[in-house]
């Protein structure tokens, strides 16, 4: 059989299957569409938080108009109590209080440091970390303007006083992800494991089903062919197909939801086909190690959560245990999360991610030869049994 | 025969099934034990200590150095490196060496000295957003001690008593106080969530195992007959099994998490029971349903990954409900893994009554509605299964 013909028989194969068709077109366009959906938003914005006012004085009517006024939260002061907004709290129609004590005004003036509190549900961080950030910002600007009215009473000219307040400054500067989105968070790191898990299942099924039709006794290109022929072949065939998936993932998903991609394109295109090569290699093995296609949806489905979650982006690898760094070099997804994250969001040079370049051709060697002396040897067995 | 033994006749047969697949048995025994271990592992030091970050030093002064050490005196942080420049440390910023760096400026002593308020600027990588979020904090933190310290020396020496110096600082304090996960750990809030999500998929795959391994094995004459020939009895002896194994599990996570852990659990386990076993038997459903779309068992699989492999993301721990757009909160909705997480929380943190989290319940309930429909999907092709 030439190789083109080959080629053709290949993708006929692929194009007949409609549970492979399922998985690497209709579960890839699903995705891309519906996992960016609860992060739409992008960002935590007007959380329901109570302020009780236990002062109402001008000056705390000021601060609770200042909660109001940032964006993470929107203040409803209709609860007269701690306890009724507590009970706001747990019936979630609220996300936090802020207790300003009364007296508030009085004690700041006469030096007596008043507390305001803030009581916020811990179990969801971004909302907590939202209301805290609001807080301390109202509070701190409150604060500073209280000690720049202190400075002014003692007759420090008001230039002067702006800068006394406090000693030094500190600035936080935002980079790559600027505005803090959590769809730039997501997106770019989850699309890649898509990639990577739609493409396996989609070759395991591939092999599989060809190991299933040689038990059977069926001849067919996969077989009878040439073992580096039909390997080459499944990665030209896989390869281009996912190519073209993320092509569309970086191309239009990405503008589409607004992710930043500054990576060079060349370079761009350079660690995607190298880190399908690992993928496909991968792919290739699962194919000759699955012998039925019942094996590779549960097997992949399930690698999922831990793979995402060690690959260094959501929490991090100082705070993971060795063994398990070394155990999620297995999958092509971790140098490829961490390579495409610096490259294409946080604008490394090709220099800085050689080292997850590299592991990503040492996984394409090993599985590729891994994947080569099963498929020699299970031909063997074949012949061996005829 | 009855119908509870007819129920247990099709269990018996499942059970047998299970004793004699490795396959099957893998399912429920080592393979969920294994996901929910590697989830565990990576989660488990619950607090970042010691995140690397790099420092610009441009003042190489007195109270410059003593920055850096009130920086590295906190637990969160540690300072990886010294740079002799911003575009140095840029360059480790943007492969992940470091999460963040500080930069103190020239003349910085010289100008605090002054009263002229320099400013020390920290680069943050917010692509990481947890990271940066935990960075943000701890250094605001220092850095406002730190201020806190210099302006209280220069008060005290203006105005000679500590108390009044001490309110010059900083005239409004601040008390915070979380609710519930009062450690502020990330293993409470990620774990607790995570190993419950990965529960469902587990759920819904040994169902969908439990049914395509048994026409493929041909074993549908057999079920049936074990069950008298009931069809509702095979179907419920068939789920009871897993009923069984899933509610051990379950209850695993949830021991481990509030018991194992030294997390509080302030609710009724009873409840959370409750909300457990729903859970399981509308995940059962849903996957008897999946098998009934083809009666295929590749097929049934892939339908099954595609609901539940998201489940996580759509559960609104990460990111709040409240700020989701209408498909997210529908697909939300859609999970009943998302009802559970809520029973769950509104357990271990206050204790919701069974009144106040009825309505949660309710909703789970309602996918049992689908029960007839599958019913007759099974009906209708069961003709075929008796011999």
């Amino acid at each position: 059989m030439s190789y083109f013909k080959l080629l053709k028989e290949e993708f006929i194969a692929i194009l007949r299957d409609k549970d492979i068709l399922l998985t690497i077109f209709g579960g890839v366009l699903l995705y891309s569409f519906l996992y960016p959906q609860p992060y739409l938003k992008e960002s935590v914005t007007a959380l329901p938080v109570a302020v009780v006012d236990y002062d109402r004085s001008d000056l705390s009517r000021k601060i609770s108009y200042m909660l109001d006024a940032s964006p993470q939260i929107a203040v409803d002061s209709s609860y007269l109590s701690e306890k009724e907004a507590k009970e706001a709290i747990i019936n979630n129609t609220m996300t936090a209080m802020i207790i300003i004590p009364s007296h508030f005004k009085r004690d700041l003036h006469l030096g007596k440091e008043p507390v305001i509190s803030v009581g916020a549900d811990a179990s969801y961080f971004l909302i907590y970390g939202g209301v805290v950030e609001a807080t301390m910002h109202s509070v701190l600007t409150q604060s500073a303007q209280q000690q720049v009215g202190e400075l002014l009473k003692k007759s420090v000219p008001l230039v002067t006083a702006k800068m006394q307040y406090t000693p030094f400054k500190t600035e936080f500067i935002n980079t790559f992800n600027i505005s803090g989105s959590y769809i730039n968070y997501v997106i770019p790191a989850v699309f890649i494991l898509i990639l990577q898990q739609t493409m396996l299942i989609g070759m395991g099924m591939m092999g599989a089903r060809e190991n299933e039709a040689t038990r059977r006794g069926e001849k067919g290109y996969y077989n009878s062919e040439n073992i580096l022929a039909v390997m080459s072949v499944r990665y030209l065939s896989f390869v281009s197909i996912f190519f073209i998936h993320a092509l569309f993932f970086f191309g239009f998903s990405f503008s589409f939801f607004g992710v930043p991609h500054i990576a060079k394109i060349g370079e761009l295109l350079l660690y995607t086909f190298s880190f399908f090569m690992a993928v496909g290699s991968l792919g290739v093995l699962l194919g000759a190690v699955f012998k039925e296609r019942i094996y590779p949806t549960p097997v992949i489905l399930l690698s999922s959560l831990p793979l995402v979650f060690s690959a260094g982006f959501v929490w991090p690898l100082e705070m993971m245990p060795q063994w398990l760094i070394w155990l999620s070099h297995i999958a092509p997804s971790t140098p490829g999360i961490q390579g495409f994250l610096r490259l294409n969001q946080m604008g490394a040079d090709f220099s800085q991610v050689i080292g997850q370049f590299g592991l990503l051709w040492l996984q394409t060697v090993v599985y590729t030869l891994l994947a080569y002396f099963l498929l020699v040897r299970q031909r063997k067995a074949v012949v061996d049994e005829r | 025969m009855n119908y509870v033994q007819k129920v247990l006749g099709a269990s018996k047969e499942e059970v047998k099934a299970i004793g004699s697949s490795w396959y099957m048995f893998g399912f429920i025994s080592w393979i969920p034990l294994l996901g929910f271990v590697l989830i565990v592992a990576i989660f488990l030091s619950g607090v970042p200590r010691d995140l690397p970050i790099g420092v610009v030093d441009y003042d190489a002064s007195q109270i410059s150095r003593m920055q850096l050490s009130n920086i590295e005196s906190s637990a969160t942080l540690k300072i990886k490196k010294q740079y002799m420049s911003v575009k140095s440390a840029a360059h480790d910023l943007k492969d992940g060496t470091i999460y963040a760096f500080v930069i103190i400026p020239e003349h910085f002593e010289h100008d605090l000295r002054k009263g002229m308020q320099p400013s020390i600027t920290v680069m943050l990588n917010t692509q990481f957003i947890l990271m940066s979020k935990i960075l943000h904090s701890a250094l605001t933190q220092v850095l406002m001690n730190s201020a806190a310290t210099i302006d209280f020396v220069t008060s005290l020496v203006e105005d000679q008593r500590p108390e009044m110096a001490k309110s010059a600082v900083a005239p409004i304090q601040m008390q915070i106080t979380p609710f519930f996960n009062t450690y502020n750990n990330y293993f409470l809030f990620l774990v607790s969530a995570m190993l419950p999500a990965l529960w469902s998929i587990f759920i819904v795959l040994t169902m969908l195992i439990a049914l395509g391994e048994m026409f493929k094995q041909g074993r549908e004459s057999q079920w049936l007959e074990g069950s008298g020939g009931s069809l509702s009895a095979a179907l419920l002896g068939k789920m009871l099994p897993y009923m069984v194994v899933q509610m051990l599990w379950g209850l695993a996570i949830v021991y481990f998490v509030y018991g194992v852990m030294p997390w509080p659990f302030a609710g009724s386990w009873l409840i959370l029971a409750a909300g457990m076993f729903l859970t399981i038997v509308v995940y059962q459903l849903i996957a008897l349903a999946f098998y009934a779309i083809e009666f295929e068992y590749a097929a049934a699989l892939s339908f099954g990954a595609v609901f539940t492999a998201p489940a996580f993301a759509a559960m609104g721990i990460t990111f709040p409900l409240m700020n989701m757009g209408g498909i997210a909160v529908a697909w939300h909705e859609l999970l009943p893994i998302s009802h559970y997480i809520h029973i769950q929380i509104s357990q271990a943190n206050y204790g919701a009554s069974l009144a106040s989290i009825g309505s949660t319940f309710f909703v789970l309930a309602l996918f049992l509605l689908i029960t007839p429909l599958v019913y007759w999907r099974y009906k209708s092709r069961s003709k075929v299964w008796v011999k």
